[in-house]
């Protein structure tokens, strides 16, 4: 049945030859149209696990509170304070600009200059209050000593001013979407903005002091991430002349390297063509998968092109050899391929939209792969007939390597292999024990994108050092009745869940109305610290309330929703889960019908959600990626102890992917986690390619060694070629400015070069000791 | 058996009413947290007693140190409200007030507090206290809420200490001539010369609020209050001298012991903003301005070894040597 269809297939192909090339020349004209029109897609909420309880909360009061998506500008002086003329001129002049930054949300900005900075201060007769720069204000010294007064009595020192006073800080708001036209923000049009007019006008002119612009914020990371993505050109440059030179170094033939490199290229076009076709763009994230996926195509193609080199040397001629491929690897190239597709597929699981992108711009990828490297390939390679004097190159290159093989080949008898196996466990008891050690989230300070000595991370050391807001915050939004903060009883609810949360380990400081109205409520009394409770009468309640605007963050307008800010001291996953699990056991405590207790929102509410959804989905994606790859060796291979032979390399082998990552510090987190499954995907192609040879030259030989040393020298080089090929290119990325793509580079260097070795020497050592245990199931 | 079936029978209609007590009230039951931060919450007063130490604070913070303030530990304490004062009289005998008109009562030098009053309905916050002996003390707060006990504070009476004014009753001291003061609101300055059963009040050169006094002997006497006012006397507050203080903070507290350098003694004067005013001889002649860079607020001031204070405040507890 199968072997039928093959044939018909093989027929239909190589009796249309040219009309196969047409056929693909016209597609991939197509889709290079299509690909012309790529587009950067970069978004916030695609980020995050909208699906996630947290992020329920988080998008239920985005509207009001604003959630994570900040963007913080810091002027700091160089030497001195800040009371001088030139800073003021020109921290008003940010604060100008700011306003004309497209998704800003105006009414939401908040600096010096802005009139929602307000400070009150108590007289003999009242409380006096007013902006802190006055309307009237003059940078004279009289002006600026005036200014220096009211920062210290609204208490924004350490919040809009540095502690020091060397600087001073804008806080803006961004809308994800145009509240009007509902047009999606174009994040790295806003990033250039800030760096063009805010940095680019503000930072080291010829004012007589020197004044240094900092900017953190999602939009700020996600303008550097898509600039440091920018680089990945160079690299898929890189990892083509590498691929080309050994390609060329090992068939000597232009036309042949030719043939492998354009199909792997029209692979990627494809790709990119039928992204934009259906509508995806391509995030900076993910913009290492088109990459990935011209690496896998010329993996594959490498077994085509090595075994038309076999029967060309064996002395066919192109043609048949061509088809004599085609039928041979048909079945073994589309199951290696579908394990990568749906390698690629199980990280759908990651209810993760970035992620879910991931997953498709992958699989689209490799299923292109599926036509170009099966069909279109072995009709080019039947037009290459090889030059003279090749077959005696060839052979001698092959005699070289049986000398390798030879060596490799004793793998599979009985000393060699009952040792890798040993060895083997070993690793695997080494493997298991550290691997438990994976952390999942982000383990460094600073964005975990970007390196960490990368300008925004240094923006960020500067800006959380210099004042006292945390840049990491997790805020439990607070829901209750409307007119809640005018209730003693439910603001004192709050009250102690704030105090509660300030003593828990891992938080720097907590901000809630509670705490602001019991100073406001002392400023009603002289200022007195004696008076600093909440009052429990309504209307003294509503006296205080009523002089914190909604712009605060602290309360919505009918104020039935109270977010406490939970300031943190690093977004460790440790503390995260810390913290989170404080909330969950207050709230479990304290159960009450009218104060509900929600999490969460805030840049460290976002990475929560995000770690849990990733320790949700990490087990159900090594599990049906395995089931479903196992379940396609028992239907390919009709043999458990062939697909075992297969799978306990690949397990081992991911095992110590997990140990690796512990042993380099690299988190489990949206970056990486893909990587497991990409790294299995790829991994089990050399064992269903060897697997597949060896079983057919079981059934000639007269054992185990023979029948493996066939198979290493005709598809042995194609591995070794393969893994090497993918192992540089994704090597180049541990060179990637960003942090993110490097530890992608190392794991799957690591993933590719390990399986390689896993599949050659410990594949033909279970073989044996199985061929030893069940020798009747063996060759089926 | 027949022991206790005596005290059962007194013991039932006791238990019934205390849970009818508790179901009305479910503050009876209250006890202050113990939280690792408590010491850095906000503390308004402290007392002292050779050794011992007791800061009182928010959410029914009480702390007791046996080391003049070195080492801390949270006392159990059955309230969460803000407590404002605390007085010591000897080792053992302590008592603290707060809002709500709490008064909580301790006989073992601070540990454990029992609590002997508590009157939320008046809304009015007890300011202060302090005890003349073991059975004779006042406890004075806002609105001129002035209550007094003969029993050591089992059994307290409300009374008026003015027929017409109503002013906060901010901070009571006593002289060593046993004359009592009290700092209250719109400039006034009440004093006793009979133990606090009757009271005058003293004409001052201000009208803002005065936070507290702080007597010496012979008829000198400090009073200090809004934004940086800070007044002397030297008759018993007949007439007053105003003093420059360089600051416009309000003074909250005031200390007088030893100075390490004269060996005399000095003045301290602490106030919010993290203002330090240190008075060298007590008269008030050269004032030295120190502001501590971290600018919270300080509340009461204690000394301790070393030539060291004790501040108590907003930042909770600090160590600070002037």
């Amino acid at each position: 049945m199968m072997s039928a269809l093959t044939n018909a297939l093989e027929k239909l192909l190589f009796n249309h030859r040219r009309g196969v090339i047409v056929l693909f020349v016209a597609i991939t004209a197509v889709m290079l149209y299509f690909a012309s029109q790529l587009r950067v897609d970069a978004g916030f909420t695609k980020l995050l696990p909208m699906k996630h309880e947290y992020m329920q909360t988080f998008s239920k009061h985005q509207q009001a509170f604003g959630g994570a998506n900040r963007i913080l500008i810091a002027l700091m002086v160089k030497e001195g304070d800040i009371f001088n003329k030139p800073f003021f001129d020109r921290l008003a002049a940010i604060t100008d600009e700011v306003f004309f930054i497209p998704g800003v949300d105006r009414t939401r900005v908040t600096s010096l200059f802005t009139p929602n900075v307000r400070f009150t201060e108590v007289v003999e007769d009242g409380i006096a209050g007013g902006n802190v720069i006055p309307a009237d204000f003059e940078a004279t010294p009289e002006g600026l000593a005036t200014v220096r007064q009211n920062i210290l009595k609204a208490g924004i020192v350490g919040r809009l001013v540095a502690n020091d006073f060397s600087g001073a800080l804008i806080s803006v708001q961004l809308q994800e979407f145009n509240p009007e036209t509902g047009e999606a923000l174009d994040y790295i049009q806003v990033a250039e903005l800030l760096e063009e007019r805010i940095r680019g006008q503000y930072e080291n002119q010829d004012f007589n002091i020197e004044l240094n612009v900092h900017v953190i914020g999602f939009a700020k990371a996600i303008g550097d991430i898509a600039a440091g993505a920018a680089r990945v050109i160079l690299f898929f440059a890189l990892t083509f002349a590498i691929t080309a030179l050994l390609v060329f170094a090992t068939t000597r033939s232009f036309r042949l390297t030719a043939a492998l490199l354009g199909s792997a290229l029209i692979a990627v076009i494809w790709q990119l063509g039928l992204l934009t076709a259906m509508g995806y763009g391509i995030d900076p994230m993910s913009v290492l998968i088109p990459f990935l996926i011209f690496a896998i195509a010329i993996s594959h193609g490498v077994q085509m092109v090595n075994n038309h080199n076999t029967e060309v040397f064996q002395g066919a001629d192109a043609e048949t050899a061509a088809r004599t491929c085609f039928k041979r690897l048909l079945i073994p190239s589309t199951i290696a391929l579908a394990s990568d597709t749906i390698g690629f597929i199980t990280i759908y699981l990651i209810e993760i939209r970035v992620i879910q992108e991931m997953a498709i711009t992958a699989s689209v990828g490799v299923a292109v792969i599926i036509f170009i490297n099966l069909l279109l390939l072995p009709v080019l390679l039947s037009y290459i007939r090889p030059k003279a004097g090749q077959r005696e190159k060839m052979a001698r290159r092959a005699a070289r390597m049986n000398g390798v093989w030879r060596v490799v080949a004793r793998a599979a008898t009985a000393k060699p292999a009952t040792g890798i196996i040993l060895f083997s466990l070993l690793l695997l008891i080494l493997g298991a024990w550290k691997a438990t050690d994976v952390k999942i989230g982000d383990l460094q300070r600073g964005v975990p994108e970007l390196r960490a000595e990368s300008r925004y991370n240094i923006d960020s050391e500067v800006i959380s050092n210099k004042f006292s807001i945390g840049v990491d915050v997790l805020t439990v939004i607070v829901e209750t009745s409307p007119e809640g903060c005018i209730n003693y009883d439910i603001m004192s609810a709050i009250d102690h869940f704030q105090w509660a949360m300030r003593n828990v380990e891992g938080v720097q400081s907590v901000i809630a109305l509670p705490g602001v109205v019991r100073v406001i409520n002392a400023g009603w009394n002289e200022g007195s610290l004696k008076w600093r409770v909440l009052p429990r009468n309504a209307s003294s309640l509503a006296q205080s309330v009523a002089y914190i605007p909604t712009s605060s963050g602290l309360l919505n307008n009918d104020c039935s929703v109270m977010p406490v800010m939970i300031f943190t001291t690093d977004h460790k996953a440790t503390t995260i889960t810390k913290i989170v699990s404080a909330v969950k056991a207050y709230r479990d405590e304290h159960r009450r019908d009218d104060v509900q207790f929600l999490l969460a929102t805030g840049n460290v509410g976002v990475m929560a959600a995000t770690n849990e959804e990733i320790d949700r989905a990490q087990f159900p994606i090594l599990l049906y990626l395995f089931s479903i790859i196992i379940a396609l060796c028992l239907i390919t291979f009709r043999s458990l102890a062939t697909t075992l032979c297969i799978m306990l390399p690949l397990a081992l082998v991911s095992l110590l992917a997990y140990a690796l990552m512990a042993m380099l510090d690299i988190g489990l987190k949206v970056a990486t986690l893909p990587v497991v499954a990409l790294g299995v995907g790829v991994g089990v192609d050399y064992g269903i390619y060897i697997y597949s040879r060896l079983r057919d030259f079981l059934k000639t030989e007269d054992s185990l060694y023979d029948a493996y040393l066939m198979t290493l020298s005709q598809t042995g080089s194609g591995v070794l070629f393969t893994a090497i090929t993918l192992a540089i290119g994704v090597a180049t990325w541990i060179f990637s400015p960003l942090k993110f793509q490097a530890d992608m580079g190392i794991l799957l260097t690591f993933m590719f070069l390990v399986n390689m070795l896993g599949a050659i020497f410990l594949l033909p050592a279970l073989a044996y000791w199985f061929k030893r245990l069940q020798p009747a199931k063996h060759s089926t | 058996m027949l022991i206790c079936r005596k005290a059962g029978s007194l013991l039932v209609p006791a238990a019934a009413l205390f849970s009818l007590f508790l179901l009305s009230t479910s503050w009876a039951a209250e006890f202050a947290e113990p939280s690792p931060l408590a010491i850095h919450s906000l503390l308004l007063d402290g007392a002292q007693y050779q050794h011992r130490m007791i800061a009182v604070g928010e959410r029914g913070h009480v702390l007791y140190s046996d080391d003049q303030g070195h080492n801390w530990a949270q006392a159990r304490v059955p309230t969460r409200t803000l407590l404002t004062g605390v007085f010591m009289l000897d080792e053992t005998h302590a008592w603290a007030v707060g809002h709500d008109a709490t008064i909580l009562q301790s006989s073992d030098g601070g540990r454990q507090w029992q609590l002997r009053y508590r009157a939320p309905d008046k809304e009015s916050p007890l300011l202060d206290v302090w005890f003349k002996d073991q059975n004779r003390g006042f406890a004075i707060g806002a609105y001129g809420l002035f209550l007094e006990t003969s029993d050591g504070g089992t059994t307290w009476q409300q009374r008026w200490i003015s027929e017409t004014d109503d002013f906060h009753l901010n901070q009571i001291s006593s002289a060593p001539d046993g004359t009592l003061y009290i700092a209250a609101e719109s400039g006034v300055v009440y004093r006793s010369d009979d133990g606090g059963n009757n009271w005058g009040s003293l004409t001052t050169p201000y009208q803002g609020s005065f936070f507290g006094s702080l007597p010496l002997t012979s008829g000198q006497l400090f009073v200090f209050g809004l934004r940086g006012h800070l007044f002397r006397s030297d008759n018993r507050g007949d007439s007053w001298t105003g003093l420059a203080t360089g600051t416009t903070a309000m003074l909250t507290s005031a200390l007088r012991s030893s100075d390490p350098q004269t060996g005399g003694e000095r003045c301290l004067f602490a106030g919010l903003s993290g203002v330090l005013l240190v008075d060298q001889g007590c008269n008030g002649e050269a004032l030295q301005l120190i502001q501590r860079p971290d600018r919270s607020g300080i509340s009461a001031l204690l000394s301790s070894d070393n030539d060291e204070l004790v501040l108590i405040g907003e930042a909770g507890i600090t160590r600070f040597k002037p």
